[in-house]
């Protein structure tokens, strides 16, 4: 396999040329910075990115991105109305409005996949987060609505099918058999895969385990246990 | 007990899209204002750092070559390969979405990629020898955590249903026992023990 370095005699030597490499790669001095105070970049995009990806992996329904969904919505409209301005005045330019579009539409896929993930888990457990405060106030206003109209739509359907032919007694949707719930509830137990955004230090996994949690460790725990991480932004889940 | 969905390769794929790539224009362009960011403006044969997704659209018109990342080099992989050879209970560190940007710019930037060929074939040595590694880590399973640094996306994304599935009947046979032993001995050290001597080393097995 040696022969494959004949361009690169360097890249054979040692380990701590792996930096170098990388080094050389990016030639600072032909990267253009001359106009850094004109380029600017908008976190929004990669905020709403680790959102989604959260929300996917997550075992139960976290808080609405309200403003980032509303911020990004807007900047897209926007954006999109801009273009239709250049098309108008200048055919010229078709090549950058096919660049710009081309972000819109990757925003736009970004944005859905999130609200769809979103109803997708409402479905799920419709009953339960539409009965418990905590999880109300997580959801959007429309969330809200289409939890509830799921669930009476839902409901009307067990009644109609089949719990009105049966005894009042055991028609309750909602009942506790001892003390196990009759509403299904998300499992906040199962596992869940995380990467450590920054150091942490020493964390209880469980009561008994303490474990130290430095940046870009990659830890497959049970959700419970990194769920005030994860709120609080240090780890984020993959 | 119904498992979310994964995620889909086309989606990590586009995930792995908002990466910074090096791009070496051909054509003079002026400062992009996009949502995310401006990039520009574009002088060749200045290099400039565009995602991904902006990247492969400028190749695909032909508007500039891209830069293969340090990474994507036959020495470099040949190295990560002896270092995973070498280390049998851990993995080595590559960029997390090391599949999936390779797999971009191998199919639109094919041209651009010094032995093309050798680092296609590298990359697939590469991942066999991860896969394999992955999976013997399932019987490092326990129902506390197990550590699983620099596992790309993709692979993570591949051992999930598995890893999570085992990790929760651990999990669940563990509080069982714990029931049933309170009762009869009173004590799990042993189990306690095992599953400690694991999470020491990132897989020890």
């Amino acid at each position: 396999m040696a022969d494959h370095d004949a361009s690169l005699p360097s890249g054979m030597v040692a380990e701590p040329d792996i930096d170098a490499l990388l080094q050389d790669a990016i030639d600072p001095a032909l990267l253009d910075h001359s106009d850094t105070d004109e380029n600017f970049s908008n976190e929004d995009v990669q905020r709403l990115t680790t959102a989604w990806t959260n929300e996917k992996q997550a075992p139960d329904l976290l808080p609405f991105a309200d403003q980032l969904v509303g911020d990004l919505t807007e900047m897209v409209q926007n954006q999109a109305q801009m273009l239709d301005a250049i098309q108008e005045d200048n055919t010229a330019q078709a090549f950058t409005v096919m660049l710009y579009q081309s972000e819109i539409e990757r925003i736009k896929y970004l944005l859905r996949s999130y609200l769809r993930t979103r109803l997708l888990k409402i479905e799920k457990h419709a009953m339960y987060y539409t009965s418990t405060e905590d999880y109300i106030s997580r959801m959007s206003v429309n969330e809200r609505n289409y939890a509830q109209r799921y669930r009476s739509l839902h409901e009307g359907h067990l009644r109609k099918s089949c719990l009105n032919k049966l005894p009042q007694a055991v028609q309750a949707l909602d009942e506790m058999h001892g003390d196990i719930p009759m509403v299904p509830e998300p499992n906040l137990q199962s596992a869940v895969i995380c990467r450590v955004v920054r150091d942490i230090g020493d964390f209880a996994v469980t009561e008994s385990e303490t474990v130290e949690m430095k940046k870009d460790n990659i830890f497959l725990v049970g959700y419970q246990a990194i769920r005030p991480l994860l709120a609080e932004g240090h780890v984020e889940l993959l | 007990m119904t498992a979310l969905p994964t995620f889909t390769l086309p989606e990590l794929e586009f995930l792995a899209e908002d990466s910074l790539v090096t791009l070496i224009p051909t054509h003079r362009m002026d400062v992009l204002h996009f949502i995310s960011g401006s990039y520009g403006p574009f002088q060749p044969p200045s290099r400039i750092e565009v995602p991904l997704w902006l990247a492969r659209l400028l190749k695909k018109k032909r508007r500039g070559h891209i830069q293969p990342p340090a990474w994507l080099r036959c020495a470099y992989l040949e190295r990560k390969y002896e270092e995973e050879q070498r280390q049998p209970d851990r993995f080595s560190a590559l960029p997390s979405r090391y599949m999936e940007i390779a797999n971009v710019l191998l199919e639109c930037a094919e041209d651009d990629i010094p032995q093309s060929h050798t680092v296609k074939r590298m990359l697939q040595d590469l991942r066999e020898i991860r896969q394999s590694k992955a999976r013997a880590g399932l019987g490092a399973i326990n129902p506390i955590y197990l550590q699983m640094d620099n596992l790309g996306v993709v692979e993570l994304n591949e051992v999930r249903p598995v890893f999570c599935q085992a990790f929760n009947q651990t999990r669940r046979l563990e509080a069982g026992s714990n029931d049933a032993e309170a009762t009869a001995t009173g004590s799990t050290p042993g189990m306690y023990d095992e599953s400690l001597k694991h999470n020491q080393v990132d897989y020890g097995y």
